[in-house]
């Protein structure tokens, strides 16, 4: 029971060096299979006709990006629980600081996003010392804001 | 580099949208596709790229059947330019027009591609918009950004679907002169698909008039663009006249009720 709480509010404390053992290979596998396929998926953002007609398979290139996020993401999660809003936050920021190539985008939010987890973890640690804030309470304070921030910003977009 | 059709049809689902098409265009033509909205224009062009998968062996590039090229080989003969583009990302334009090298490139644009885009750029005089956005060009500016990315790909033969519809009437015969120029000293086929008779007339060598996704009339532009066939194919009274181009000019006068328009053969009855 504590540890399906645990699980369900996400957090670091439980990772120990045999998770990253494991983890390691895998997140750094599927990061560098996503940057081969960066100029692909530049091509489909374009829109699936115009993909097929510079010679990219836009569903080949869809479900090979969709089965490494699904296995980045599930190894990861496995281990330390849900944390939320980190992979919302961090392709903004990384899109901000660097432009939409997503061959120097992908590694670039992957900082960001470790830069983001590693700075809340900390914080949250830090602000009521005793106690421990876990690390998913902290990504949602600042994500929740930040969603918001999204949400009115594109509906301005929209209606002009 | 010769493209033939040869009975080329397509449904969507169960709906016919182009019946038996035959076409061959030669090296450095320039053929333009009109007939009224949902004659199939765009679906032919999207059939000749292989956008649209048809059934058996219809559309052959200097004899060799383009189902039997891989997407990769048939994007360095053909290039596409859709009727509108827009890009969900904010790409500069130098980016757009550098994935048109995307048949070419593994993984990063080598220096040869840098000098190939930076070229085509030249050539349509966009290099001075070359690091501006895409999303913040005029119109205009966005359809040139979009046949410098499909002349990227250095095709042989390039399909352009209505790439002057949204435009003013200088961007207009601007891209129609870059697309007469290209055909004429580059050799590249060009098929266009396009609304502006006159416009269509002109530029084109070949003309080809859709209806109802058959071939209703197909040769130079004095053939098929005569008051009759105008009259059957859109519905129409017009007045066909020569320009001072030496080329027919077409003078809409009035729309005919639907109920004067000339009965169609009788094999649309049947499908109905």
């Amino acid at each position: 029971m504590r540890s399906v709480v645990f699980w369900l509010m996400g957090g670091l404390n439980r990772a120990t060096w045999e998770s990253i053992i494991i983890l390691f290979p895998i997140v750094i596998l599927t990061i560098f299979l996503m940057v081969l396929q960066a100029w692909n998926i530049n091509v489909v953002s374009m829109g699936e006709d115009v993909a097929t007609s510079l010679g990219v398979t836009p569903k080949r290139v869809l479900t090979v990006t969709m089965v490494l996020e699904t296995l980045a993401t599930a190894s990861i999660i496995s281990f330390t629980g849900v944390i939320g809003f980190v992979c919302l936050i961090s392709p903004h920021i990384a899109r901000m600081l660097i432009g939409s190539d997503h061959r120097f985008l992908i590694p670039c939010s992957s900082l960001v996003g470790a830069c983001l987890l590693l700075c809340s973890d900390t914080v949250g640690r830090l602000v009521l010392q005793p106690t421990e804030i876990p690390v998913g309470i902290v990504t949602s304070l600042l994500g929740v804001p930040f969603f918001l921030y999204i949400l009115v910003s594109r509906r301005r977009r929209i209606w002009g | 580099m010769k493209l033939t059709i040869d009975h080329l049809s397509f449904s969507y689902s169960s709906f016919p949208v182009l019946k038996g098409i035959d076409l061959a265009i030669d090296l450095g033509e320039v053929l333009s596709i009109v007939g009224p909205n949902g004659s199939g224009k765009s679906t032919l062009l999207k059939c000749i790229n292989r956008i649209l998968k048809t059934k058996g062996n219809t559309v052959f590039v200097d004899g060799k059947d383009i189902n039997k090229l891989n997407l990769k080989e048939l994007s360095k003969i053909m290039g596409y330019v859709p009727q509108s583009s827009m890009s969900v990302f904010p790409f500069t334009v130098f980016d757009i027009v550098m994935m048109g090298r995307t048949p070419y490139i593994h993984w990063s644009p080598s220096e040869q591609d840098y000098e190939i885009v930076a070229e085509t750029l030249d050539f349509l005089g966009l290099s001075d918009l070359a690091m501006r956005h895409f999303n913040e060009l005029s119109g205009g500016e966005q359809q040139k950004v979009i046949i410098a990315r499909a002349l990227a790909q250095q095709p042989k033969i390039l399909l352009l679907d209505e790439p002057t519809s949204n435009l003013d009437i200088k961007h207009q015969l601007e891209i129609l002169c870059i697309l007469k120029d290209l055909a004429q000293s580059k050799h590249c086929s060009i098929i266009v698909a396009m609304h502006d008779l006159n416009m269509a007339s002109r530029f084109s060598d070949k003309m080809l008039m859709l209806k109802k996704g058959c071939i209703f009339a197909v040769g130079t532009p004095e053939k098929v663009l005569t008051e009759e066939n105008i009259e059957a194919v859109y519905g129409i009274k017009a007045k066909v006249t020569k320009s001072i181009m030496g080329k027919p000019q077409v003078v809409p006068l009035e729309p005919i009720s639907s109920k004067e328009v000339s009965e169609t053969p009788s094999k649309f009855a049947l499908l109905t």
